[in-house]
């Protein structure tokens, strides 16, 4: 139990001497815009292990400076206190009735909160004390000022803004918070001076000393309104002196002396920069153009003149001028495909120093020829957009020739001739096949060949021909047949006038067979083909086939038949008989002559 | 005498305007002021031929490469898919229509389709009509000549004369329906999109719904029309209604 209460002991001791409190305490509750006050927190009790506070929550006002940290320790009535204070600076934003929020402390874990202020915020006046952005009316004491060369600018031109500090009153220590934010645009430093140079200027009839505080250069990145944020600055101004000393022993109350001066931190902005971009124009863009906006040189070196294959040359391209040389794009560079190329090296030099952002941009590529031959490397050429001429410019390079003789590399063949390093044919570029010189045969445009006439008439020309030539020869094989038949039956009828003048000088047997060929005639002009050689049952068949008059054809036969016994036994042939024979034979020719005479054969 | 003034003129003035008919003047004109890198003058050249009626597979392909040159990338497909219909064995027209497909906005993708299907495309397209009339009509007068010959030539030729004319007759027969099938599938038209952009809609008409859009240099199969619009068809099978004044039929 004892053990306990030695532990409990301090805590108790600790609570019962002290009363931890916060209070917060201003130096003025009435001040004007730009104007500022000092926050003091007072934090009472054991002044180690309080943490430092957090910001109070404030309207119309914000923080300049601070915090300011101090302790101190007093023993009063043999009674310790401690106490911490914590100062801020506080700077008037705007009119109207400010606050102090309440300020909180961890102190052993617990939190505590100080009181609340309320401030009343007056507007600035021409003659108030103190620091102010206004510029037009140039009666603040303290403000900085920005000048553009210029509000309008082309895309990637450059814009020099400069950041006077002017002062009428003593200060001391500036200090820059918070640079310019300038989104959208490319800045460059052109010149932060270590040294504040003070130049004596006039404005509005008051005298200011100025400074040049920051010089920037700013390219546009896009087109269109930007604005360029407020550069903040802290500093230090001397106030006016309460009262003018009348006691002149009152020396060290005096301004002369550092000792009784009065300074008051304060918190400058300089005015919000409007800008406006212009886009680049449209017209007269030249092809191989690539974001380049200023003036510029071109100087393309090879490092020396010949060389050997296989062996590196150095071949430089450099562009100076004035403009944003940083994001000046590679040329474009067609190297002949006989020398191998690196990607190249680029290096910047920039110098700010002056107006204008300028410099030198060096592009080196490694070049390795690998045949031998004049090479050449044909004009560079190179677009930039002039802002002050308002017009695309191009500037040209080269060309560049380079020797190349025979290197020493590789093998020699028997007939003493190097053997050459092989490298593929590549292609440098694809492009569309050149016009054809040939016009070829020419046709009714979009009309397919089956919508003409030649066509057809040429597609049926063959059948035509076909057709008239089968048809010809069918004609003429009917017509062959008929004169046939015809110059059978003109023999026929000759063999019957010879039969019958046989019979009139007597020689039966001769004209038994001049009947019996003029027959054969006859039957063979009657069925379209000799009969000679065809049995009785088929001549027969073909003569029904040609229905033709099979009385005839028995009257043949009979004839026939006396015509064989005539030849074959004349003896028993009477010349009467023989004179029938004759008549019956002359009767088939009628028949014979009277079936053609038809038409029927 | 004064009769004989006019005679000479009129001889003259028929020269010249025969000179001027004359396709092949124009085709080489065109082609001076092409190699001048005059690609208006050429396409007026050209165009010029084409309308007094004449038109050839390298007259086409030269339009078409005009036509890419001054960046008319529509005209330049069209022309040279006219051209290859014509040319149908011709490398550079192909590879030409391949680098301007290249400048066009819309992929459309085709189906898969079997390999045979392009072997059967590449033998089909072997020939242009205009071949396939000329062996149509030379292996028809063969045939004839076979026939005839047939009556004349003596017993031992007429073995060999057979074979012949069974070649040819199977020539005959394959070119007739080889040409029947390409005059059919030529008979589906397809047209090229000229227009920069176009609207597919879902009707003939502008207020209906707008189904997809189409940009220059486009084929598209075209099917019936109607009152200013024709119906389209993607090689993906897409179809839809398009101002018939965005395309020109190949």
């Amino acid at each position: 139990m004892s053990r306990f209460v030695w532990l409990i002991l301090p805590i108790l001791a600790v609570s019962a001497f002290a009363q931890e409190k916060l209070t917060a305490t201003v130096d003025r509750t009435t001040l004007r815009v730009g104007e500022s006050l000092t926050l003091t927190l007072t934090f009472e009790g054991s002044a180690s292990g309080v943490s430092e506070p957090k910001v109070p929550p404030l309207e119309k006002l914000q923080v300049a400076g601070g915090p300011f940290t101090s302790t101190s320790f007093t023993i009063v009535n043999g009674r310790a206190s401690s106490t911490a204070s914590f100062s801020y600076i506080l700077r008037a934003k705007e009119a109207g009735q400010g606050m102090i929020g309440p300020a909180k402390v961890v102190f052993r874990n617990k939190e505590l909160a100080s009181n609340s202020i309320n401030v009343t915020i007056l507007t600035a006046s021409a003659s108030a004390p103190g620091a102010g952005k206004d510029m037009k009316g140039g009666a603040a004491d303290v403000f900085i000022r920005v000048t553009p060369d210029r509000t309008t600018a082309y895309v990637g031109e450059q814009i020099t803004l400069t950041y006077k500090l002017y002062f009428a009153r003593q200060i001391a220590s500036p200090e820059i918070a918070r640079l310019p934010r300038a989104t959208g645009f490319w800045v460059e430093e052109i010149s932060a001076p270590q040294q504040l140079t003070l130049t004596d200027e006039v404005i509005n009839g008051r005298p200011y000393k100025a400074a040049v505080l920051r010089k920037l250069a700013l390219f546009p990145t896009g087109p269109g309104e930007l604005d360029v944020e407020p550069m903040v600055i802290n500093t230090k101004v001397e106030t006016q002196s309460r009262r003018r000393s009348l006691d002149p022993f009152d020396i060290f109350n005096d301004p002369f002396f550092q000792l009784g001066r009065q300074f008051e931190a304060v918190e400058l902005e300089s005015p919000t920069v409007r800008l406006n971009a212009k886009p680049l124009p449209q017209t007269g863009v030249p092809i191989d153009y690539d974001g380049a906006v200023g003036s510029f040189e071109m100087r393309t070196v090879l490092d020396r003149q010949t060389c050997k294959t296989d062996e590196a040359v150095t071949f430089t391209i450099e562009i100076e001028g004035t403009g944003n040389i940083k994001t000046l794009a590679e040329p474009r560079v067609s190297i002949p495909p006989d020398i191998q190329r690196f990607d190249p090296e680029s290096s910047e030099d920039i110098r700010r120093n002056q107006a204008k952002v300028a410099g030198k941009k060096t592009f080196k590529y490694v070049l390795i020829p690998r045949a031998p031959g004049l090479q050449e490397i044909p004009e560079i050429h190179y677009s930039f957009f002039d802002p002050e001429r308002g017009k695309y410019q191009t500037i040209t390079g080269g060309p560049l020739r380079l020797q190349v003789e025979k290197g020493s590399g590789g093998g020699m063949l028997p007939s003493g001739i190097a053997v050459a390093s092989k490298q593929g044919v590549e292609n440098i570029a694809t492009d569309i096949a050149f016009a054809k010189t040939q016009a070829g045969s020419f046709t009714i445009p979009g009309r397919a060949p089956h919508r003409g006439i030649i066509f057809w008439m040429g597609a049926a020309a063959p059948w035509a021909a076909l057709l008239s030539i089968v048809a010809t020869a069918r004609i003429q094989r009917k017509m062959s047949g008929q004169q046939r038949r015809r110059d059978l039956l003109r023999a026929a009828f000759k063999e019957t006038q010879a039969a019958e003048k046989a019979l009139k000088t007597g020689h039966i047997e001769q004209a038994a067979q001049h009947a019996a060929v003029a027959l054969d005639s006859m039957a063979e002009s009657a069925v379209g083909q000799p009969c000679a050689a065809l049995t009785p049952m088929e001549l027969e068949d073909i003569w029904r086939s040609q229905q033709l008059d099979t009385e005839l054809l028995q009257m043949i036969r009979d004839v026939q038949d006396e015509c064989d016994r005539a030849r074959f036994a004349s003896g028993t042939f009477s010349r009467e008989s023989a004179g029938q024979l004759v008549r019956k034979v002359k009767t088939v020719y009628a028949g014979i002559e009277r079936l053609l005479g038809k038409g029927l054969l | 005498m004064k009769f004989r003034w006019v005679a000479l003129m009129s001889i003259r003035l028929s020269s010249i305007t025969s000179l001027q008919a004359d396709p092949q003047y124009g085709v080489d004109e065109g082609l001076r002021l092409y190699r001048a890198n005059d690609m208006k003058g050429a396409i007026t050249a050209w165009e010029g031929v084409l309308q007094r009626g004449s038109a050839s597979g390298p007259l086409y392909y030269n339009l078409g490469n005009a036509y890419y040159r001054i960046g008319n990338i529509g005209q330049a497909i069209l022309h040279y898919e006219r051209a290859r219909r014509l040319l149908p064995r011709d490398h550079d027209v192909v590879a030409n229509l391949d680098i301007a497909r290249l400048a066009t906005v819309d992929r459309v993708e085709a189906p898969l389709r079997l390999i045979i299907w392009k072997w059967v495309d590449a033998v089909r397209d072997y020939f242009s009509l205009n071949e396939l009339a000329a062996i149509l009509i030379i292996s028809g007068f063969l045939g004839l000549g076979i026939v005839i010959g047939w009556f004349f030539v003596p017993n031992k030729f007429r073995a060999g004369l057979r074979t012949a004319g069974i070649a040819v007759a199977a020539v005959y027969i394959l070119t007739v329906s080889w040409y029947g099938w390409r005059a059919v599938l030529n008979g589906q038209e397809y047209a090229i999109v000229l227009a920069a952009k176009t609207d597919v809609c879902s009707a003939p008409d502008a207020a209906s719904t707008q189904l997809f859009a189409l940009h220059e240099g486009t084929k598209v199969r075209c099917g019936e029309s109607l009152s200013g619009w024709i119906n389209i068809q993607l090689v993906d099978g897409r179809k839809g209604w398009i101002s018939v004044k965005d395309l020109a039929k190949i």
